[in-house]
Parts: C-alpha cells; structure tokens; sequence
C-alpha cells in the first residue's frame, strides 16, 4: 500500500534515538507505542510503527503523514536549504496576525481551497514559530506526493516567512494564500538563504541588533557601570608560552586588529550562513599589473562565493589571521547587519544611482 | 633572426621559431631554466612534416570521446620491453589475471558486474609528434552478475604521450615512454589494472596531483581560449587554510568575454611562447582586483580547482576536456607536468 511506503520513508529519515520521542509527539499509535521495542532493528521498527498505526485507523488518518513528516523536518531542518521572504504591509492597515496553529490551518485551508481541490495541509507550533506544510497534487485524482511538499516557517507577528522546496508552479498561489490570510499586501523575496532556520530568523528578525549590539540584546552589558569598583584588570595572553626570552613585536597591532573585529562583529557567536555570493559590475582594478586594461571602460564581469560552514565566522577569522586587511569593506564585514547574502557590487555613477534609489 | 608566427594563424604545426638558446632564460630562482615548449601555444617543437596532410576523419572522431567525461590522471614511468605487435597477448594476460583476482575473492561484493575482458587496441589521433609513442587504450568490458544482458565497459584506461620533450629520459630501445595515463572507471578495477601494469612492464604508476602553481599556469594559458559556440567562464576555486574556521572556500567565476580581454591585453602577440610574466600579470591582476574589493589576500589561499572553456581541473588529478580541438593543447601541458613530476623523483 502507498501509505507504508511513505511513512517508511519518512521515518527512515530518523535516527534510532530519535524515533521514541518523534512517534509520542506524534501521537497516532496512542497505547501501541509502549508494545514496540525500540532495541531491534531499523527496519523491524518500521514495520511494527506501520502495523500499529494500521490497526488503530484501519481507513487511514489524513492528517497522520502530514504531521509526522513535519516533525521529522524539524528535527532535521539543516538537511534543506530555506529561502527567507518579506511580507510587506501597507500603512496604517489593520493587522490580522495569527498565532494560533488551528486558527491558521484553517485560514491557510480556506484560501488555498480555492486554488486547489486536493492538498494536504499541517500546521504545528514549535519553538515560539509555526511551522506549514503544504503538499499540493497535480490531478485531481492523484495523490499528493512526498517530493513536492512545500514547507514554511512563520513567526506570528513579524512579516518573515522561510520557505523551501517551494515547486513553481504552486509557487505564486501559495505566496498569495500567505499575504492573504496575513492581511499583508505583498511578499518578496529577500535574496536571504542558508540551511539553518534560526539563523536565518536570526539575520531577517534582529537585523538591527547583529555586531556589537548583540550584547544589548542578549543583556551582556552593564548599564551601571559606576556602582561597583573596578575590578583590577587580568592581562590574558593568548600564547602561552612562558620563556621570557621570547618578545612579541607586534602585540600593539595585534591588539588594534583584535579590537576592530570586535567592534565591527561582536563578541558573541556569529549566525551561521553557508554561502554569501557577489557579483561584481565595477571597472577593472588590477590595472597595476595589467596596464593594458587601464583603456577598458566596461564593467568587468565576474562572480566571488565564500563558502563554509559559518561564514560569517570565518570572515572574522580571516581577519584574526591576517588573511585579510582590517577593516574590512562593509559589504563583507556587515553581513550580519544586511539580511542578505547574495550582493551585487557595482560602481557608484549617476546611472547606478537611480537603479539603487529604485531598488530600495 | 627567429620567425614569428602571428597568433590569428593557429595551426596544429607551423615551422619551428628556433629555440632560444639557454643562456638568454636561465634564471637562477625559477623551477624552469628554459621555458618549457608546452608554454608554446601554438604547439610547435619538432617538425612533423606528414602532419601536414589532413586527419583522417575517423581519428577526430576518437578524440570526441574523450570531450565530456571524467579522467583520473596517473603518470607512468617508462614500460620496460612493451611490444605494439603483442596487444593480444597482453589482452589475454590481463583478462586472465583480472578473472584471478575475482576468484581469490577480492573484488566480491565490490561491484555488481564481473569484469569479464579486457582488451588492449591503439589509440590513434592522440600523438603529437613522430618521437611519441602510440596511444594504448584499454577497455575492460563485464557482464552483469545476473548473467543476461549485454556487456557493457566497465573502465577506460588510455596510456599516451603528446609531444614528449628532447631532453626527456634517453633510454635505450626496449624502453616505451607513456607518461600519461588517463583512467574512466571503478577505483578497485582501476588498482588491479594498475598492479598488473606495474607487474608486467616494471614501471611504476602513480596518482598525478597539481599544485596551485600548476593550476595557475593553466589557468593563465588556456584562459584566454573561447571557443564560439560553449564558452564557459573561467573559474578558479581557492581552499581557505584549516586556522580559518568557518569558511572553507572561495569561488571567483570570470565571464569568459571579459576575461578574453584581460588575457589579450596581457599577451605580446608577437611571442608564441606563454611567459612566466605574462603568468604572473594574469594571476596577480585578477588577485589584485578581489583585493581591492575584499581585502582579502588570495596570495595566500590554495588555488584547488581551475575551470576554463577548453577542460577543468582540480588538484587531485581530475581532468575534463569540454573542446575536441584543444584536447591535443591541454594533453601536450600535461605530459610536460607529467614528465616534469616522474623527472623530480
């Protein structure tokens, strides 16, 4: 039976640890759930989850593959890369936030009703957000498919959405359900992507509280600094080597660059983004050692991605290393203030200039 | 006087320029005393007077199947007493000696197929001039386990050498110098073949990897050459060093157009040979333009994997030819690595 096959495949997509807590959450296999053991094999475990789930809804439950596989999503949310989107709003309209799973299912279920006869809909609240998932199908016959589940993720009264895996042909009417049931009037798409969804939160929510004023958002600072004494000041060596013999030259330049990374990104552990891409449009600037090219007037076109597992960080870290010139350019050193990460350089010329104003 | 062929008329041989004597390039801090003839991109050295004379349209074809996939380099020392004549018999030993390791239970479970025969044939269209040897290709060919179904090949292992150059190994004549080797197929088929080779010819097979200055000089050379119909912008990936955390690569993808540009402006068309300056400007002009935008020293960085019109790259010895035409241009730099590298052992 199809059903089989795809809670297979979904719980196939968890760890051995993490089916216990996944199937109680989960709650279809009520009293049965204490009757599997847990200590056999992968597979022997699936098949005993599949038997007690057919025995306690012999007709099937529509919501029951929906729901169990959010909840393998969001254990393994890294595993998808997530798209972040603006909802824009007019002035002064009234707002029409959600912040109860039901009452946003059924909103959700209203207007994409229209659109589509059969879909498959869930909506779950975890970690102060709602989590959507939205499985449509092509005929009216079939059913809907593992593979083309969209899934959002929406914090109720704030206009960020993070989607993934949204197909183009759905794409347009589930924006709009989304403006829609929200009482906004327009979605955009921010050019903000990466793998881990409180990040992105993170880059989109607190745009103007990344750097060095993280410390005030995360209560860090002493707001009365004048009402206990100064504690005498531990100087910490980052070299432990204790031969006096050895003198350090550059400890004063060391400490200017340390204290300008700091300032530009914080003391506190940096969001963590998997690529930031640019594409430049400005003229040519290697002209030192390519004389011939000083002539060109064109923009010379060329695309630079930094890649890893937190960029951000690593920029920091090319800065400590002296792998790159402090400070920094601002459109590398401010990332973490700019919710994006796909940038477009270009020259600043009066024709820029009107394409800028437009754009912001 | 040297004759100096003009750029605009490529062709696969043009008379020699005659070489500059020693004296003149020998400088005392560069791995090169003379510039190497693969930095020649018009791909001149020895006259070839028959090659002259049209290709026979069924070994262009060859080389097509060479554009478009995978290889694996390897570089191979000189084969001792390998005879052109006896391919059938080395055919017949090496399939037998593959069915050997099969049975002694080494390659079960491995792959799905038994590799069933292996057959030794001569590559032709690969040869740059009449001091190379020819191209051996080796085809290893398996039926699946189920037994029905048609045999389908398994590996391609192809042994050639495009333009060696003079002052390569003189060895006497029961030496064949095949310095490359180029491999498509499964890493445990690929070592028993190379154990065989190993046995047989008493030579010795190793993986071929390039360094970022080798990278570059690539890059450098082959970047300015687009095609008209699927160019492909010129990409170098760089690795970050392991004290950086968090960041593990970075990409600068150049369109081919302007690059093209930059590669015009920094060549003197008059010289047929690539120089070590003119390296050096490309590399360190497009280094130098990042830099002005990220101040971030890719001087310092590991140059890994180089993507250009005509094939790509990377430092493990992964090779990809995307243009029949500069297939010869790209296999000729190679050997040059290739006996550069078994010469410094």
């Amino acid at each position: 039976m199809m059903e089989r096959e795809i809670f297979r495949k979904i719980l196939g997509r968890l760890r051995k640890d993490e089916l216990r807590p996944v199937l109680q959450e989960w709650g279809h296999l009520g009293k049965r759930l204490h009757e599997i053991d847990f200590s056999h094999s992968k597979h022997s475990v699936h098949s005993y989850v599949v038997k007690g789930f057919m025995k306690n809804y012999p007709n099937g439950h529509p919501d029951a593959v929906g729901k169990l596989d959010l909840l393998c999503l969001q254990k393994h949310s890294a595993k998808r890369t997530w798209a972040v989107y603006h909802l824009k709003k007019e002035q002064d309209s009234p707002p029409n936030d959600v912040a109860d799973p039901k009452e946003f299912e059924q909103r959700l279920r209203r207007e994409l009703g229209v659109d589509f006869k059969k879909m498959e809909l869930c909506v779950l609240q975890h970690e102060k957000a709602l989590w959507v998932r939205i499985c449509i199908s092509k005929g009216s016959k079939t059913k809907p498919m593992l593979k083309n589940a969209t899934y959002c993720v929406h914090f109720p009264h704030t206009p960020v959405l993070i989607v993934t895996n949204m197909k183009a042909a759905t794409a347009e009417s589930i924006k709009q359900a989304f403006v829609n049931v929200l009482g906004y009037c327009d979605i955009q798409d921010i050019r903000l992507t990466g793998r881990c969804v409180k990040s992105l939160a993170q880059l989109s929510l607190n745009k103007y509280s990344q750097g060095s004023f993280s410390q005030y958002r995360l209560n860090q600072v002493d707001l009365q600094p004048l009402s206990h004494g100064k504690k005498r000041k531990r100087t910490e060596s980052e070299e432990s080597i204790t031969d006096p013999r050895i003198v350090f030259v550059n400890q004063k330049e060391k400490k200017q660059r340390l204290e300008i990374l700091n300032d530009t990104f914080g003391p506190n552990p940096q969001p963590t983004l998997e690529k930031i891409e640019y594409k430049l449009e400005t003229k040519f600037h290697g002209n030192h050692y390519a004389p011939g090219m000083r002539n060109q007037t064109g923009p010379f076109h060329c695309r630079v991605k930094f890649e890893g597992t937190s960029v951000i960080e690593g920029i920091k870290n090319l800065g400590k290393t002296e792998l790159a010139v402090v400070p920094l350019p601002d459109h590398l050193a401010k990332v973490h203030s700019l919710a994006k990460n796909h940038f477009v350089l270009q020259d600043k010329s009066k024709a820029n200039k009107s394409v800028q104003d437009s754009q912001t | 006087m040297a004759e100096c062929t003009p750029l605009s008329q490529i062709t696969n041989t043009t008379s020699s320029t005659g070489r500059v004597g020693r004296s003149w390039t020998q400088r005392q801090h560069t791995p090169y005393t003379r510039t190497p003839r693969s930095r020649c991109l018009t791909g001149q050295g020895k006259t070839v007077p028959l090659a002259r004379t049209p290709q026979a349209p069924r070994t262009l074809s060859r080389i097509k199947e060479l554009v478009n996939k995978t290889w694996r380099l390897y570089k191979v020392t000189p084969l001792y007493k390998f005879d052109v004549g006896s391919l059938r018999k080395y055919s017949r030993l090496l399939s037998a000696h593959l069915d050997a390791e099969y049975r002694k239970g080494i390659a079960v479970g491995v792959e799905s197929e038994v590799a069933d025969s292996a057959r030794f044939s001569l590559f032709k269209g690969l040869k740059g001039a009449s001091g190379d040897s020819d191209a051996i290709e080796i085809t290893v060919k398996a039926k699946p386990k189920s037994g029905q179904g048609e045999s389908k090949v398994v590996l391609s292992a192809i042994l050639c050498s495009v333009q060696l150059p003079d002052d390569a190994f003189l060895f006497p004549e029961s030496f064949t110098f095949l310095p490359v080797m180029m491999v498509k197929g499964g890493v445990g088929l690929t070592k028993q073949i190379v154990s065989w080779l190993e046995h047989q010819f008493d030579c010795h097979i190793t993986h071929m990897s390039f360094s970022p200055y080798d990278l570059s000089w690539m890059v450098a050379m082959w970047g300015g050459c687009v095609p008209e119909t699927n160019s492909k912008p010129v990409e170098m990936m760089y690795t970050v060093p392991k004290e950086v955390e968090g960041l593990s690569r970075i990409t600068m993808t150049i369109d081919a157009k302007v690059c093209k540009e930059l590669w015009d402006s920094i060549r003197d068309p008059t010289n047929n040979r690539f120089t070590e300056e003119e390296e050096a400007a490309f590399i360190k002009s497009l280094e130098s333009h990042f830099f002005y935008h990220f101040k971030v020293k890719l001087t310092a960085m590991y140059l890994n994997r180089v993507v250009t019109s005509i094939a790509v790259v990377d430092s493990s010895g992964r090779i990809k030819f995307y243009s029949d035409d500069h297939v010869h241009r790209v296999l000729r730099h190679i050997t040059e690595v290739a006996v550069e590298q078994i010469q410094q052992k």
